[in-house]
């Protein structure tokens, strides 16, 4: 198929968006929120109110740039749909469940940022419900894995089952690195359960490690998207 | 396989598998020293803790689980011998017997986590680590259950993929070998 210029440099966004999302998010929740590591699960609502209101301007700005971080995810996403459309050969359904988890990802994204607006937007709340608010986002950002896990597996899967080895859409390794990803954030439902030690949200299971791939794993798929961009969809006979 | 075949291989360099899928295999035991790491420094911290906590679990059940994986182990290493040697029937049963095994492996440990959950204080930290550990290592279990099943049925079909195989048959011997390490540092230390 034969795609124009134009076309080519969209997708090549969609790539870049990939690395603009962490950026942006990042921007709210480390520079602006000061999240990085968060606070304990165990901190009391006094603690916590003390912190949204000290930093209360900062943080409202910070919410507003994870929510504005939504918008950035969608053409990194929408590049991944057609990639994996590709390595299926037409859509089949895991260009569908891809779309899905797409879509789930960017609510998941926005309500992050908005439950932080929440706990920010009225300095007269009482602690108690600042410490509600702040939960919400806490535990969506860092236990959501049900809303995102499956973009890793479809991923997985694209890159190891559907496509022979010559000429993969997708490198091979990069499906061993999303299904490593996708293994090492399970834990992560732990912290709905545990506010202590290394499986709570500011521990090492629980925040660090998850982290540390979160912050390696977009700009790697910018990097790994260019190169398919180049490869697959750049033909013009 | 011959030793020929055995010397020609090493010679070539012969990755097992493909060479992506290990990093995946070392990945996975990076991650699990880490967690070793950090059950070895709590337990450092609180050894009452951990002694009061082995008293509750059940060292035969482990031990049996360890011989359990050990043979399944031994049966996967067999089918590959089978594959290299186009023995499609006997690498099928191979495999289906270290899937067998796998799941009484599984069943096993139900049993156990069904006694703990019925009867045991679960809200210690040593239970955390209990039930955190092994259940990660059950969830590798599962999807080296579900490999093993697609290779017994795919042992039997000409010219199957010697890589896919070797691949299987890696990352379920890292399954054991992890086994191995949890039943030490949980059941017996």
């Amino acid at each position: 198929m034969t795609r124009s210029p134009h076309t080519t440099a969209l997708l090549r966004v969609g790539a870049w968006s990939a690395t603009v999302f962490p950026l942006v998010f990042g921007a709210g929740w480390l520079l602006l929120g000061h999240f990085f590591p968060p606070f304990s699960p165990a901190d009391g609502p006094e603690e916590i109110a003390r912190q949204f209101l000290d930093r209360r301007t900062p943080i409202m700005l910070g919410s507003v740039a994870i929510m504005v971080s939504t918008m950035v995810l969608a053409p990194a996403g929408a590049l991944l749909v057609l990639i994996v459309r590709k390595a299926e050969s037409g859509v089949g359904i895991l260009t569908v469940i891809l779309g899905l988890t797409v879509a789930t990802t960017m609510v998941l994204t926005f309500y992050t940022g908005f439950s932080l607006a929440l706990a920010t937007f009225r300095a007269g709340r009482g602690p108690a419900l600042i410490q509600y608010a702040s939960d919400s986002a806490f535990l969506q950002f860092i236990g959501g894995i049900p809303m995102f896990w499956l973009l890793w597996i479809v991923v997985a899967c694209a890159s190891l089952v559907t496509r022979s080895r010559e000429n993969p859409v997708i490198p091979r390794w990069f499906g061993y690195v999303s299904l490593w990803a996708a293994i090492l954030y399970i834990p992560e439902l732990l912290v709905f359960f545990l506010k202590q030690g290394p499986f709570a949200w500011d521990g090492l299971v629980g925040f660090w490690i998850p982290a540390v791939i979160f912050i390696v794993y977009f700009p790697l798929a910018t990097a790994v998207s260019l190169g398919i961009i180049r490869r697959h969809f750049e033909d013009t006979r | 396989m011959s030793e020929e075949t055995l010397v020609r291989r090493r010679r070539g360099g012969h990755v097992p598998g493909e060479p992506e899928l290990w990093m995946l295999i070392l990945d996975d035991l990076v991650v699990f020293g880490v967690f070793f790491g950090v059950r070895g420094r709590n337990h450092a911290a609180q050894p009452e803790l951990f002694a009061w906590g082995r008293q509750h679990l059940d060292t035969t059940t482990g031990l049996a689980n360890t011989l359990i994986l050990l043979t399944s182990s031994f049966a996967v290493a067999r089918g590959l011998e089978h594959i290299r040697a186009d023995d499609g029937r006997r690498a099928a049963r191979a495999y289906g017997a270290a899937a067998v095994l796998g799941g009484a492996f599984v069943v096993l440990k139900a049993i156990e986590y069904s006694a703990h959950l019925a009867g045991t204080p679960l809200g210690t930290e040593f239970f955390v680590y209990y039930f955190v550990f092994t259940g990660i290592h059950l969830v590798h279990v599962l999807v080296g259950l579900g490999a093993l099943a697609v290779l017994a049925r795919r042992a039997p079909r000409p010219q199957p993929s010697v890589a896919l195989f070797e691949g299987v048959g890696v990352y379920w011997h890292m399954v054991d070998v992890l086994w191995i390490v949890l039943f030490y540092l949980v059941y017996l230390v």
